[in-house]
């Protein structure tokens, strides 16, 4: 979980340099990092809840919560899906459809 | 220009630290409350603004950032204190990453203080592009956008759906064909501004998550807008129109080959000069020829 929060975290601080220094997405960096953060979000979320079991599905504790408002990460402003037909497009040169 | 670093600096550091305070002691407390609540949680809005996070400023500061990471800091904690609330607070910057876009140096100067309002007299802004049957397509959007050229106004007509601060927002910054033949490429924002006639907020939607952020539709009937209210202006708008309309044909396999070109330059060892053809002469020729890995030289 540690290792995925930090992979996202690089990818979602390079693509944000890139963007402020103006480096185009060759490779199509901003999706990369919204695509992996956003599924990130959704993965160590649900483990938190398999962690502590019967407490972490119970509405007293905040941690369905966070999985419930994570699912939208994989949804908004760009599916994961149209997120990796944009990475895909760019590595290929391909305008995939 | 600034190197790429996982180091925060010293006013990076600063700024973490109070907008992690925020999240913890405003946003935090407040989560549970609002996700049961499932409206905008205007106190807290109100708190942000009366700091100073909730504002132009903080915007402005954020954005000119030259290592792009105050945004991040920013979404990072709140959405650590909660991400509903966070949409909340942030949902009005999704406008007016629009009107920076899009919008001229007079728009923008016109109306992203518009979209933040003051801690005295706050105001919201909303992006609207998804629609019911356009989603992931945008370029397929039905919203239409018609110049009526006697009164220089916009008439837009459609619905949009899945918006944040949809129907209750100050500013909705609106996406609309004006010609739907080309696609995305026949596409316009436009700005709505606070109290124009003919748009309405349709169904307020209930979530699996972020339920302090408002979500609706957002519904135009024969919603007249200025002119001036075009993102970008109209001028810009007709040399788009017609570059689009010149390039319909081959402007795809232009864009290719450009985009092609940019990435040979970017990696000259590219694999990609390995045509599928050679790689396959070179694979019959390897059983023969090529040496086994285990028979090379270490």
């Amino acid at each position: 979980m540690k290792t995925r929060i930090d992979a996202s975290r690089l990818l979602v601080w390079r693509a944000a340099w890139m963007a402020a220094q103006r480096k185009p997405f060759l490779n199509g960096e901003g999706s990369m990092s919204k695509l992996y953060a956003g599924e990130t979000a959704v993965h160590v979320t649900e483990e938190a809840i398999q962690i502590m079991g019967g407490y972490g599905y119970i509405r007293e504790h905040p941690v369905e919560r966070w999985h419930r408002d994570s699912k939208i990460y994989t949804i908004f402003e760009g599916t994961s899906e149209i997120q990796r037909l944009i990475i895909s497009r760019a590595i290929s040169g391909v305008h995939i459809k | 220009m600034s190197d790429f670093s996982m180091e925060l600096n010293e006013d990076q550091l600063t700024l973490q630290k109070w907008l992690h305070g925020f999240a913890e002691n405003v946003i935090r407390p407040a989560a549970h409350e609002w996700d049961e609540r499932e409206e905008t949680p205007w106190p807290i809005i109100q708190e942000a603004a009366n700091i100073g996070l909730y504002s132009l400023d903080y915007f402005a500061n954020a954005v000119t950032d030259t290592t792009g990471l105050s945004i991040m800091l920013t979404l990072e904690e709140l959405a650590w204190g909660d991400a509903g609330i966070c949409m909340a607070i942030m949902g009005t910057t999704l406008g007016v990453a629009a009107i920076m876009a899009n919008g001229t140096p007079a728009q923008q100067m016109e109306w992203i203080p518009q979209c933040f309002g003051t801690p005295d007299d706050i105001k919201i802004a909303a992006f609207g592009v998804s629609e019911p049957d356009a989603g992931s397509d945008v370029s397929s959007l039905r919203t239409r956008a018609i110049y009526v050229e006697a009164t220089d106004e916009w008439v837009l007509n459609g619905t949009k759906t899945w918006i944040s601060n949809g129907g209750i927002a100050n500013v909705h910054v609106i996406v609309a064909s004006v010609d739907p033949e080309l696609g995305s490429r026949g596409q316009a924002s436009f700005v709505i501004p606070d109290g124009t006639k003919g748009i309405r907020m349709g169904q307020k939607f209930k979530k699996m998550g972020i339920r302090a952020s408002h979500t609706a539709e957002v519904i135009l009937e024969d919603c007249r807008i200025p002119g001036a209210c075009l993102l970008g202006g109209k001028e810009k708008l007709d040399e788009k129109l017609a570059r689009a309309k010149e390039g319909k044909s081959s402007s795809s396999q232009a864009a290719m080959a450009t985009f092609e070109a940019s990435v040979l330059l970017e990696r000259p060892t590219s694999t990609r000069s390995t045509t599928p053809k050679n790689a396959r002469s070179s694979d019959a020729r390897s059983s023969k020829t090529r040496r086994s890995p285990s028979n090379s030289p270490t």
